[in-house]
C-alpha cells in the first residue's frame, strides 16, 4: 500500500509539473489543440488518481479546472496572461494540498473555490478582481463549483454503455459507486440492470450477478470514460457505443450503431468493440508518448545494486592480481573477459542513477516568468542541452545554486525595459540557462545579455570592506572573485527576490561542497556568464592517495593546489608550536597528517601538499603521494559514527578501505588554532 | 531479550518455545553466546583500517560488500589482552538498531538451544564496567553460558559522544 501511495506521489508531481510545463508552452506560443489537450489529459488523469486514493478535495478541485480546460478546448477560448496566471496559481495551489496530503490526508482549501471562480470568471472575459458572486448565478460558476450539478452540454454526444462487472468483487469494486461516479462526469439517461442470479445454493457472496446497460451524454470521448470504468472496476467487461445523433454526428458515429432494443447477451464481437478499442489505444498512445517504455526504481535498490557492482569490481581486481607465472592461457583468457564485462557492467549500473537536467531545468521557466513580472522585466528564458544527465542527488543539490544564480539575473543583471531600449538593446533580455558534457565533467552555464557586472563598484565596496587599498587596481578576475567572498554583496538595496541574506558565497559553497568549481566572465554592458563544473556523479570523485607510515587516506582532487619537498620550504613555528611553511612568500599553516592520525611523528623530511578551499590554504606534510584514482565515496555514518577530520571513506582496489580528509574541516582547525594564537600574542 | 518469565508460562511445553538458539564461542576460558537472530554473517578476520582518535576497542573499519563498518575487538573490549590474529580468527557481523557492526572473536564454536526461562541475572561479581555487556548466565548441561549484550557492546550513543 505504501508504494502505492509513493506511486501516487510520484506520478501526482510528474503531473502538476507537466501542467506547469504546457501552460507556459501555451502562453508562449499559439494555441495548439494538441497541447490544449495534454493539459486536459494531465488534469483528468489527476482527478482520477487522486479520486482513486480517496483525496475528494483535490479531486474536486481538479475536476472545476479540468471544466475550465474543456471550455478552453472546445470553444478555443484564447489563453490570456490573466488566465494562465490563475491557472498556475491552481497549479501552485494543487501543489500545496498534495504536500498537506502526505500529513493531514484528504483536506480542502477555502482557496480552491474562490480560484475557480476567478478562473471561469476569466474564461468568460471578466475581470479577474470580480470578487466570488454570492448566487453562483453564471451557469459558469455553478459548473465550476458543483461538480455533481455540472449538467452537460445539450449537444453533449450520447453513448450506450454496457457494463458487467467482474465475476468476482472485491472489497475495493464497488458498482454502485461507480456509477455515482459516471453522473460525475455527465448524465445518466437511461439505466437497466439485467440480473442473472443463479439458483440459491449456487450463490457465492462476493459474486455479481448482473450487468448494466446505460444510456450517458458526457462531453468525454469514450475512451476516458472507459478508462475511468476500468480504473475502478478490473476485470470489468466495458463496452462503449455512441448513440446516433440527429443534430451532431460524433466523430466516431461512423461505426453502425446495433439494434436499440438491449441484448442480454453480451456480444463481444461486434464492431464497435473494435472501434472503441482503437480509440482507447490512440488516446493511451497519445498520453504516454514521453516515457511509454520506462519503470519506476526505489534509489535504494539501485544503490544496493551499485554496491553490489563495487564488490565485484574489486573481487575482479583481486582475481587478477592473483594470477602468476603457473596460471594457464584459458584461465587469463576468461579472467581478462570478466574485466572487460565487469567495467562495461559497472559503467551501466553507473548510467541508471543519471537524470536529464531536464528535470532541474524545468522547473525555472515559471520562476523566471514570476520573477520577471514582479520586477517589471521582460525575459525570453531558453535553456539548451536540457538531455545532458546528471547524478540524481547532485542535480537536486544545484536547485538552490542555479535558483540564485537565474534570480540573480532577473535581478541585477537584466535591465529594465525603457533602459534597455535607451542603450539600443532588444527590450526583451535573454538569459539562457545550458548543460553540456566534457572530459568527463558537466558544465551548467546561465548567460545573460543584460548589464554585465560593474568592476568599478565591486572594487569599491572590496576597498569599503578592507580588503584592498584606494590605491589597488586588481584584475578584472581578482574583482569577480571578491564577488564570491561572504559578506560582499553589491545589490545597492537588499532586493525581495534576491539577497535574502544568502549571497553567491553559498552558491560558491554549494557548488564546491559537490566537488565542483563555479567561474564568471562579464562584459560590462553585454551581460555575464556564471559557469559551474561538476563532477558526473556525486558518488565517484577524483581523489589523490596519500601515504603515512603503513596508512593510506585520500584527499579530493578538487582541493589540492601544488606540493613540495618540505626540505625545499622555509618554515617556522610559531610558539615553537604552530608551524607554518612559507610557500611563494606567503605563510600558511603546517598540519602534520601523521600528527593528525595519532602516529608518532617528527620528521623533517617528505612532502608538503598545499589544500584550499573557500579561499584558505594549508600545508599538509605526508611521507608520499600514492597517485591518483577516481574513487567511490561511503559514508562512515550509516553504520558507524561520523569521525572528525573526514568525509568518509572508500574502498581501495585491494579491498581494503581508506579514509577521506575533509579539507575544510582541517582547514577550519588549523586556521581556529592558529587565530587563537595570534589573539593571545 | 528478556531473562524472567511469568510463572504460568513455565510448563514443560512452553520450554521449548522459549529456547531460541545462540552463536555461542570461548573467550579466554569461558563460553558466551549472542541471539543467533541478531548475527548477520560470520567472516574471516581481514584487517581493518584504523580509524584516529577513536577508542581502543574499535579496532577500524572494514568493507562488508561496499558498506564501512567498524569491527570491534571482543577481548579488548572486555579489558582483556588481545591475541595476534590466527586462521580461527572471525567477525561475527550483527546488526543492533539500524546500524551494522563486526565483533572480532577468537574462534565461534557453536550453535546452542538456550532456554530463555532459566536465564540467571548475572552474578555481581564482574566489574561494573563490563556488567552492562552481560544480559545473564544460563547452565546447559555442562557447560555455562554468559549471554551477550550486543546493544551495550557496540555502544554507539557513546561512540558519536566521542566525535561530537
Amino acid at each position: 500500500m505504501d508504494s502505492l501511495i509513493q506511486l501516487f506521489y510520484d506520478e501526482a508531481n510528474e503531473m502538476v509539473e507537466g501542467m506547469e510545463q504546457v501552460l507556459l508552452a501555451l502562453e508562449s506560443g499559439e494555441p495548439d489543440p494538441e497541447t490544449v489537450n495534454a493539459l486536459f489529459r494531465y488534469a483528468h488523469s489527476f482527478k482520477g488518481n487522486s479520486a482513486a486514493m480517496g483525496f475528494t478535495h483535490l479531486s474536486k478541485f481538479t475536476h472545476g479546472l479540468e471544466s475550465a480546460m474543456e471550455a478552453l478546448r472546445k470553444e478555443q477560448r484564447p489563453l490570456t496572461p490573466e488566465l494562465a496566471t490563475l491557472m498556475l496559481q491552481a497549479v501552485d495551489l494543487i501543489r500545496a494540498m498534495l504536500e498537506r496530503t502526505r500529513t493531514e490526508g484528504d483536506v480542502g482549501d477555502p482557496a480552491c473555490e474562490t480560484l475557480l471562480q476567478q478562473i471561469t470568471a476569466a474564461l468568460n472575459g471578466e475581470p479577474v478582481q470580480t470578487p466570488a458572486p454570492a448566487e453562483p448565478s453564471t451557469n459558469a460558476a455553478s459548473r465550476a463549483t458543483e461538480p455533481s450539478a455540472d449538467a452537460p452540454e445539450p449537444s453533449a454526444p450520447q453513448y450506450r454503455i454496457f457494463y458487467q462487472p467482474a465475476p468476482t468483487l472485491g472489497d475495493e469494486h464497488d458498482p454502485l459507486q461507480l456509477l455515482t461516479e459516471l453522473q460525475e462526469y455527465g448524465q445518466v439517461i437511461e439505466c437497466r440492470f439485467k440480473e442473472q442470479i443463479p439458483p440459491v445454493a449456487q450463490l457465492k457472496p462476493d459474486a455479481c450477478y448482473g450487468s448494466w446497460e446505460l444510456v450517458y451524454a458526457t462531453a468525454f470521448e469514450p475512451a476516458i470514460v472507459r478508462a475511468l470504468l476500468e480504473l475502478t472496476a478490473e476485470g470489468a467487461e466495458v463496452r462503449i457505443e455512441p448513440v446516433q445523433q440527429a443534430s451532431e454526428p460524433t466523430p466516431v458515429a461512423a461505426t453502425p450503431t446495433p439494434a436499440q432494443t438491449p441484448s442480454p447477451e453480451p456480444a463481444p464481437e461486434t464492431p464497435s468493440v473494435a472501434a472503441t478499442a482503437a480509440a482507447t489505444t490512440a488516446a493511451v498512445a497519445a498520453a504516454g508518448k514521453a516515457d511509454s517504455q520506462s519503470i519506476r526504481v526505489s534509489t535504494e535498490k539501485i544503490d544496493a545494486l551499485m554496491n553490489l557492482v563495487s564488490e565485484i569490481v574489486i573481487a575482479q581486481s583481486m582475481l587478477t592480481s592473483a594470477q602468476n607465472a603457473d596460471t594457464d592461457e584459458r584461465t587469463r583468457a576468461a579472467i581478462m573477459q570478466m574485466e572487460r564485462h565487469v567495467r562495461d557492467l559497472h559503467e551501466r549500473v553507473m548510467a541508471i542513477r543519471l537524470l536529464p537536467v531536464s528535470y532541474l531545468f524545468n522547473r525555472f521557466p515559471r520562476m523566471v516568468r514570476d520573477t520577471a513580472a514582479k520586477l517589471g522585466k521582460k525575459v525570453n528564458f531558453e535553456i539548451e542541452g536540457e538531455e545532458t544527465e546528471l547524478d540524481r542527488t547532485l542535480l537536486e543539490s544545484l536547485s538552490d545554486p542555479l535558483t540564485h544564480l537565474i534570480r540573480n539575473a532577473i535581478d541585477h543583471g537584466i535591465e529594465p525595459p525603457d533602459v534597455r531600449r535607451q542603450q539600443g538593446k532588444p527590450e526583451t533580455g535573454t538569459i539562457k540557462l545550458s548543460a553540456y558534457q566534457s572530459e568527463g565533467r558537466i558544465y551548467i552555464e546561465v548567460r545573460d545579455d543584460g548589464k554585465g557586472i560593474d568592476t568599478e563598484r565591486v572594487r569599491q565596496k572590496a576597498i569599503q570592506l578592507g580588503w584592498i587599498t584606494e590605491n589597488d587596481h586588481p584584475s578584472d578576475e581578482t574583482l569577480y572573485d571578491f564577488i564570491f567572498q561572504p559578506g560582499f554583496s553589491t545589490a545597492q538595496q537588499v532586493s525581495d527576490l534576491s539577497g535574502r541574506g544568502v549571497g553567491m558565497d553559498v552558491v560558491k559553497r554549494n557548488v564546491e561542497s559537490l566537488g565542483g568549481s563555479i567561474s564568471v566572465q562579464s562584459k560590462r554592458g553585454e551581460g555575464s556568464r556564471f559557469l559551474l563544473r561538476v563532477p558526473l556523479t556525486l558518488a565517484i570523485m577524483d581523489g589523490l592517495g596519500l601515504t603515512v607510515a603503513d596508512e593510506h587516506y585520500i584527499t579530493p582532487l578538487t582541493a589540492v593546489v601544488e606540493a613540495f619537498q618540505y626540505e625545499s620550504l622555509q618554515h617556522t613555528a610559531l610558539f615553537d608550536q604552530h608551524e607554518m611553511v612559507n610557500v611563494r612568500g606567503e605563510f600558511i599553516p603546517l598540519v602534520r597528517l601523521r600528527q593528525f592520525v595519532g602516529l608518532p611523528d617528527n620528521r623533517q623530511d617528505g612532502l608538503v601538499v598545499v589544500l584550499e578551499q573557500e579561499g584558505q590554504q594549508i600545508a599538509l606534510l605526508i611521507d608520499s603521494i600514492a597517485g591518483q584514482q577516481q574513487v567511490v565515496l561511503k559514508s562512515l555514518e550509516e553504520n558507524f559514527t561520523r569521525v572528525p577530520g573526514f568525509a568518509g571513506a572508500t574502498i581501495l582496489g585491494d579491498g581494503r578501505v581508506a579514509l577521506i580528509l575533509d579539507v575544510s574541516d582541517l582547514i577550519r582547525r588549523a586556521h581556529q588554532a592558529s587565530e587563537r594564537l595570534t589573539a593571545v600574542a | 531479550m528478556t531473562t524472567t518469565k511469568p510463572i504460568a508460562e513455565t510448563t514443560e511445553t512452553i520450554t521449548d518455545v522459549n529456547a531460541e538458539k545462540y552463536l555461542v564461542f570461548q573467550i579466554g576460558n569461558e563460553t558466551y553466546g549472542v541471539p543467533l537472530l541478531q548475527v548477520q554473517e560470520i567472516r574471516t578476520y581481514t584487517p581493518a583500517t584504523r580509524v584516529p582518535n577513536a577508542p581502543n576497542y574499535v579496532l577500524g573499519v572494514i568493507n562488508l560488500r561496499g558498506n564501512i563498518i567498524a569491527v570491534i575487538d571482543a577481548r579488548t573490549r572486555f579489558g582483556l589482552p588481545p591475541l595476534p590474529d590466527e586462521e580461527s580468527t572471525v567477525v561475527v557481523v550483527a546488526q543492533v538498531n539500524d546500524k551494522i557492526f563486526g565483533l572480532r572473536l577468537d574462534s565461534v564454536s557453536d550453535v546452542m538451544d538456550i532456554p530463555l526461562d532459566q536465564v540467571q541475572p548475572t552474578p555481581p561479581i564482574a566489574s561494573e564496567a563490563t556488567q552492562r555487556f552481560l544480559n545473564g548466565v544460563v547452565q546447559v548441561g555442562e557447560r555455562v553460558v554468559i549471554l551477550l549484550n550486543l546493544r551495550e557492546i557496540f555502544d554507539i550513543d557513546a561512540l558519536n559522544h566521542l566525535a561530537a
